[in-house]
């Protein structure tokens, strides 16, 4: 009997930890995203950016880009 | 090799009077857009003409997927046709207007002055690129504006 109620406390308890997670989850995506669908923790986070870090990051991507196309063979 | 920052010294270092518009200036006022080129709005009164051409005749500049190679002249930057260039350091498209016929001297209230790598450089306005993206109804302009809006929000709220 004991060890039936540590099996099923220990599953509430899990089950509650994991009903936490999916709330705070929940939250964090609530809270990055507006109801267009745009993702303002990004544009707070580029917001924290100065103007040559942003640039700097677009001409890093498009170098990337530019190094894939280089090295992958036309198909 | 993509480089905007070293297109803009270029620029700047041959006196251009020009603006950034178009998805870079999104960039540099803050939004997290993505962009392949840079787009200049400058002032076809003279002597700007003669120095853009200095410009991009340093950056190497070609007309954008002409088979020939063509490099524009003194008569192709006098026009106010869109200019669209592949340099060294990436496209770079040269507007002589944007919407239906705004021209650089028209937009000189709705510039902002910012810092890119120690240069400074005039973008246009937050607000004023949001109207320009508003009279655009392709599907990556209209994208392109939720996320300049989202970004002008976020601004002010940072302000207050």
């Amino acid at each position: 009997m004991g060890i039936l109620w540590c099996v099923a406390h220990r599953k509430d308890q899990e089950g509650l930890e994991r009903d936490d997670v999916e709330r705070e989850l929940e939250q964090r995506f609530r809270d990055a995203y507006d109801e267009n669908g745009v993702d303002r923790s990004l544009i707070r986070y580029s917001l924290s950016l100065s103007p040559t870090e942003r640039v700097r990051a677009v001409e890093e991507t498009l170098n990337a880009l530019a190094t894939v196309r280089r090295v992958t063979p036309a198909r | 090799m993509f480089n905007f920052r070293a297109v803009v010294r270029v620029l700047t270092e041959h006196e251009v009077e020009f603006a950034i518009v178009g998805g870079m200036a999104g960039v540099l006022q803050g939004a997290p857009i993505h962009t392949q080129d840079l787009d200049i709005l400058y002032s076809l009164n003279d002597p700007n003409p003669t120095r853009l051409l200095a410009a991009v005749q340093e950056l190497d500049a070609k007309f954008w997927g002409d088979a020939r190679e063509l490099r524009p002249d003194l008569s192709h930057l006098q026009s106010r046709g869109h200019k669209l260039l592949a340099t060294r350091y990436g496209r770079v498209d040269c507007l002589a207007t944007i919407e239906e016929d705004t021209t650089f001297e028209d937009i000189l209230d709705h510039l902002d002055v910012i810092e890119l790598d120690g240069v400074n450089v005039r973008v246009i306005s937050l607000p004023r690129l949001i109207e320009v993206k508003k009279q655009l109804s392709r599907p990556k302009d209209q994208l392109a504006l939720l996320q300049l809006q989202a970004t002008l929000e976020e601004r002010k709220k940072k302000l207050e």
